[in-house]
């Protein structure tokens, strides 16, 4: 699988890393038709997939199991579901936390009653389980207690629930944890990345959450009708469309980008490729201006709903709804004679607030599928990191100039440089965030102060022989051996590095977080603090009992449905 | 003998690399351990005997980290500096890059003394890439030192730490 380069044969230039892999713009990311969840559901309708009933196995009051099988041309997959009466003192989103309202796994094919039952035992442990490699993914969620309740009273009665506490919450159930790639026990990634199917990233762990999602509307309308009888009555279906699932990010999805060089570049440059391409669309056609019209005011209906207690976010918000105000009359002031109009568009938008010029260039994707679909083939890519030992020491001092000068002009020394640091907590072995000059832990601190690393090493090799292989200076200081493998990554690897320190005070995590679920496809990102926010992911999309083409590739921006209810 | 496990290769991963880094490695160095730890899950082997030697020979005896190398022209041995057994965890780093240094020029690239050559043995496959992630048990008592170690990776947790832990206060829904 080749990553794409930054030579793809297009009139534009990418947008360079210094510009986009920087943590204020990667903190602004909104998802775009690359992402992952788009990338499943044009997958599952053009391969056909068949989702069979599912089959339930539950006692009155809901607890138990469910099986939601899905057939693909070459394999079946299966969610198993159990259910838990969750003391109310125990719910929490924390990775702490060790029991949950519902767990769950994807299994590798149809389960057996032997599966269901040793996975009874093993699921809803989660992280204290072990489980096999016929377990693709483990996770768990709790319901919103915003939303649960009320949704379950209003269908058990015969009612709809009230438009504005879905329009506020957006989903019934929230996952805190969904791990794939061999976590305790599941398969790893390395045994399933063949597959057709599940090549794309996280393909495993977005299905899992897909057919998730399905299952919270099957539930809550199953208990609707234990508690109503006769009178109870389904979700009408722009409401199941419009529930997505809820995630508590954290921490622990941060470092990811850093100690995956080469995913974060493939991700960066498979959507900058895509937005060079659509920006050499030299015309367009009236058809295609109107759907781009429509979408733009999709999108302002979208962000007008957009709502969170957080003040930077909040603000940021208002911007973007200024932003799309003008985007909104631009575009109706384009005509499809002008030459290059998607580059105009996007031209345009370079005045715009961050969060507006990321919008942006998720809304110039869109409606160009059959120009940039392509590209999600280019999204996983094969890591490798192997070193290579017989470069000189002066080759390797090119590279750093060459890739690493943001890094050699940082000042470690400043008080705000390396005011934090990162590291694993003995408490559930989670990645956290301390102050160094206060807290305990930063000598065994986990290697993602990049810039400082890289200058430290560039030091380190200015006292070396210049013709000297990289195998002598290791070996008298292998302090430095990560540090050169990265950079040699990095050279292969334009984008993947972000280019300010991630150990400074201003540092905001957050920033991470949310680069990489915009490439996941979430929505509704709604921060809690600096280290975490929740979002919604397949808000808006079809359930697997309404997928068509259109439906599948017709959910961005999701808009609550409070007219239809 | 009891097991532990199954563990993926993620985990092996994961664990091993830490646990190598909370003995006092470089995280680098820590890396290539793991690789070669994940090859010998690989080749259907379990790693954490050869770990735990690895791991306690390393504490017992620092001084195997210090390497230096003989290059005669046409073969490159690497040792420890004081003569005694050169640790592994360090070892099989530097002799995967000697030999690429070597192999342009026809030469070779061998170690001396090493205290779990195995260990090094298992790097070098690593490099060609070869074979898929499998599941493993693992024996427990060499587990446990690995665990050990392992342990010596992590901050305690502390009313600061859970600050910096991504959820606040207002954590429930």
């Amino acid at each position: 699988m080749t990553t794409p380069q930054a030579t793809d044969t297009t009139t534009v230039a990418l947008r360079p890393p210094e510009t986009v892999m920087r943590l204020d713009r990667m903190g602004s990311a909104f998802a775009t038709r690359l992402s992952f969840m788009r990338v499943l559901l044009r997958r599952i309708v053009s391969d056909g997939w068949v989702f069979d009933n599912p089959i339930f196995d539950m006692d009155e009051e809901g607890f138990g199991s469910c099986v939601l099988p899905v057939r693909t041309p070459e394999r079946t997959y299966s969610l198993i579901v159990y259910t838990h009466d969750l003391d109310p003192e125990k719910r929490t989103d924390r990775v702490i936390a060790e029991a949950w309202d519902a767990t769950f796994t994807l299994f590798d094919g149809l389960p057996g009653a032997g599966d269901i039952d040793r996975l009874a035992a093993s699921v809803p442990l989660q992280e204290a389980g072990r489980n096999r490699p016929s377990e693709l993914v483990l996770g768990r969620a709790n319901k919103s207690l915003r939303l649960f309740a009320h949704v379950l009273d209003r269908l058990a009665a015969g009612a709809q629930p009230d438009a504005m506490a879905i329009a506020d919450v957006g989903y019934l159930m929230r996952t805190t944890a969904v791990y794939g790639s061999g976590k305790f026990g599941c398969a790893d990634r390395g045994r399933i990345a063949d597959r057709s199917e599940l090549n794309a990233p996280f393909q495993a762990e977005l299905l899992a959450v897909y057919l998730f999602r399905w299952f919270t509307v099957l539930w809550i309308e199953r208990l609707a009708q234990t508690k109503g009888g006769a009178v109870a009555t389904q979700l009408s279906a722009p409401l199941r469309e419009f529930l997505g699932i809820g995630n508590a990010t954290g921490l622990g999805m941060a470092p990811f980008l850093v100690k995956h060089p080469e995913l974060t570049n493939a991700w960066a440059i498979a959507r900058e490729t895509a937005l060079a391409r659509v920006r050499a669309i030299e015309a367009t056609d009236a058809g295609t201006l109107r759907a781009f019209v429509s979408l733009v005011e999709r999108a302002r209906r979208h962000v007008a709903a957009w709502s969170v207690d957080d003040a930077i976010q909040t603000r940021r918000i208002a911007g973007l709804r200024n932003d799309l105000d003008d985007l909104s009359a631009f575009v109706r002031s384009i005509d499809s004679a002008v030459r290059y109009p998607w580059d105009a568009v996007f031209e345009h938008a370079q005045v715009y607030s961050l969060e507006g010029q990321e919008m942006v260039v998720s809304l110039v994707l869109e409606p160009h599928g059959a120009v940039i679909d392509d590209l999600a083939g280019q999204l996983a890519v094969v890591e490798d990191n192997r070193l290579d030992a017989t470069m000189t020491v002066a080759a390797l001092r090119r590279l750093i100039d060459i890739h690493y000068a943001w890094a050699l002009g940082c000042d470690p020394d400043s008080s705000d440089a390396q005011a934090r640091f990162w590291y694993y907590s003995e408490e559930k072995l989670e990645p956290r965030i301390g102050r160094r000059a206060e807290e305990p832990g930063a000598d065994i601190e986990m290697p993602l102060a990049v810039a400082r690393d890289v200058k430290a090493l560039s030091e380190a090799l200015s006292t070396r022989d210049s013709d000297q292989p990289l195998a002598a200076f290791l070996m008298a200081a292998p302090e430095h051996r990560h540090t050169v493998r990265r950079v040699q990554r990095a050279a292969r690897c334009p984008y993947a590095d972000v280019r300010d320190p991630l150990v400074a005070e201003s540092m905001r995590p957050i920033d991470l977080l949310r680069f990489k679920l915009a490439f996941f496809g979430a929505a509704w990102f709604d921060p809690k603090s600096d280290l975490w926010t929740r979002i919604t992911m397949y808000a808006g999309a079809p359930q697997p009992d309404s997928l068509t083409p259109e439906a599948a590739d017709g959910w961005a921006l999701p808009i609550p449905p409070v007219d239809a209810l | 003998m009891t097991t532990a496990g199954p563990f993926s290769c993620n985990e092996i991963a994961f664990y091993i690399t830490r646990a190598v880094f909370g003995a006092g490695v470089p995280w680098g160095i820590a890396e290539d351990a793991a690789r070669a730890c994940i090859q010998i899950v690989k080749d259907g082997g379990d790693p954490a005997p050869l770990l735990a030697q690895a791991l306690t020979s390393f504490e017992a005896r620092p001084d195997g980290a210090r390497l230096v190398i003989h290059d005669d022209g046409s073969e490159i041995c690497i040792a420890a500096e004081d003569g005694g057994p050169a640790s592994a965890l360090f070892a099989a780093p530097a002799w995967i890059d000697w030999r690429a240094v070597a192999a342009p020029r026809g030469g070779s690239a061998v170690l001396g003394p090493v205290d779990v050559p195995d260990l090094c043995d298992a790097l070098v496959r690593a490099e060609a890439g070869d074979g898929l992630p499998r599941s493993v048990d693992v024996d427990a008592d060499a587990w446990a030192v690995v665990m050990r170690f392992f342990g010596q990776s992590l901050v305690p947790a502390s009313a600061d730490s859970r600050e910096g832990a991504g959820a606040g206060l207002v954590d429930r829904d």
